[in-house]
């Protein structure tokens, strides 16, 4: 098998770390809150999700910019899966925070600048893989998409981050509500919360990377046969 | 009185299962480690299930006792078998691309020779 525990040992402790937020995050005892109730569990799914989220953006950014110094191929790609594997995370987030919000705030879409905010700060970046797939060139994809993927991060930032705190907002962690700690007065979350984090991320990296993979194996295969073609007809 | 003793003997089997890892560390691959996770999981929340299941005839349990017997413990082993498949087919998917990996390897140097 091509698995060796020196390379791999990372998404083992992905999954390991994953089964002890399902474990201890449905099982602990949580800070007992009006309107939340149980729900307060979801801290370890919906707001890790979104962590894990930005984490995998600014990996994303980081290769982006790698690739304007040095426009090598294989760090475009790695901008792009690891983008993707982000948004999928952002997608997941709204998702599930449209669910806890049906059940505490009454609606599964509230007109609050957070949720907006993020919402435009997801299509931002939704439109660089429109803007990927639409250009044939590869080198001019490969710049134009990564100044992109770098204009989106800095929109994003903001956006998630510093507008909807300058307002009011029925989301935690805005509106000078100062993060989770408010409503977590024993630090007992935390020792799910990080974790949680940790191992989000950790999976999607490890999913990230396997596309990336994938891409890599092809393009070699796609090189490979667009020289025997060329190779033979030059033979003829 | 029955939890605190069958807890003991999870402890000393879980004990057991690490003792075993340690000696057999170097010699595992990554699906016999992910297996042993597995199963340790389960070892760990198999009497918690059970109490799960026995539930007191007396009183009826609401949210309050969730974490207790409130059924809770079915709803993460149910979570934990769907997460065991989609990490084991991840892991399949990791292996898959491994061998490509490696067969581009080969196809290459033999290219070159």
């Amino acid at each position: 098998m091509g698995f060796s525990m020196k390379k791999n040992w990372w998404k083992l402790l992905g999954i390991a770390l994953v089964y002890y937020v399902l474990v201890a995050g449905l099982l602990m005892d949580v800070p007992k809150l009006a309107i939340l109730h149980e729900t307060i569990r979801n801290l370890f799914f919906h707001v890790a999700i979104w962590f894990a989220m930005f984490i995998l953006l600014i990996v994303s950014l980081v290769y982006s910019i790698k690739y304007l110094k040095k426009s090598h191929e294989f760090y475009d790609v790695v901008a792009s899966e690891f983008a993707l594997m982000g948004i999928f995370f952002g997608l997941i987030g709204i998702t599930t925070g449209s669910i806890w919000a049906r059940f505490t705030w009454g609606d599964w879409w509230v007109n609050d600048p957070k949720l907006n905010a993020t919402t435009i700060a997801l299509l931002i970046y939704l439109a660089y893989f429109v803007l990927r797939s639409s250009i044939a060139d590869e080198q001019q994809r490969g710049r134009i998409s990564a100044v992109y993927n770098i204009f989106s991060f800095a929109a994003a930032v903001p956006l998630i981050f510093i507008l909807p705190r300058l307002t009011d907002s029925l989301h935690p962690g805005n509106g000078g509500n100062p993060g989770f700690s408010a409503y977590d007065l024993d630090s007992s979350l935390r020792l799910v919360f990080y974790p949680a984090v940790a191992g989000w991320t950790l999976i999607g990296v490890w999913f990230a990377t396997l596309r990336i993979r994938t891409k890599k194996v092809r393009t070699i295969i796609e090189d490979h046969q667009a020289q025997d073609t060329f190779g033979g007809s030059i033979n003829k | 009185m029955d939890t605190i003793q069958s807890q003991g003997d999870r402890l000393s089997v879980m004990a057991k299962c690490f003792n075993y890892f340690l000696i057999h560390k170097s010699r595992m691959d990554f699906h016999q480690l992910f297996i042993g996770l597995v199963i340790l999981c389960f070892i760990i929340l198999l009497p918690a299930v059970a109490s799960a299941q026995g539930n007191s005839e007396s009183q009826i349990e609401m949210a309050d006792a969730m974490r207790a017997n409130g059924k809770i413990y079915v709803v993460v082993l149910v979570i934990g078998i769907v997460f065991t498949g989609l990490f084991l087919f991840a892991i399949r998917t990791d292996s898959k691309v491994s061998k490509l990996e490696k067969e581009v390897k080969n196809m290459k140097i033999s290219e070159e020779s």
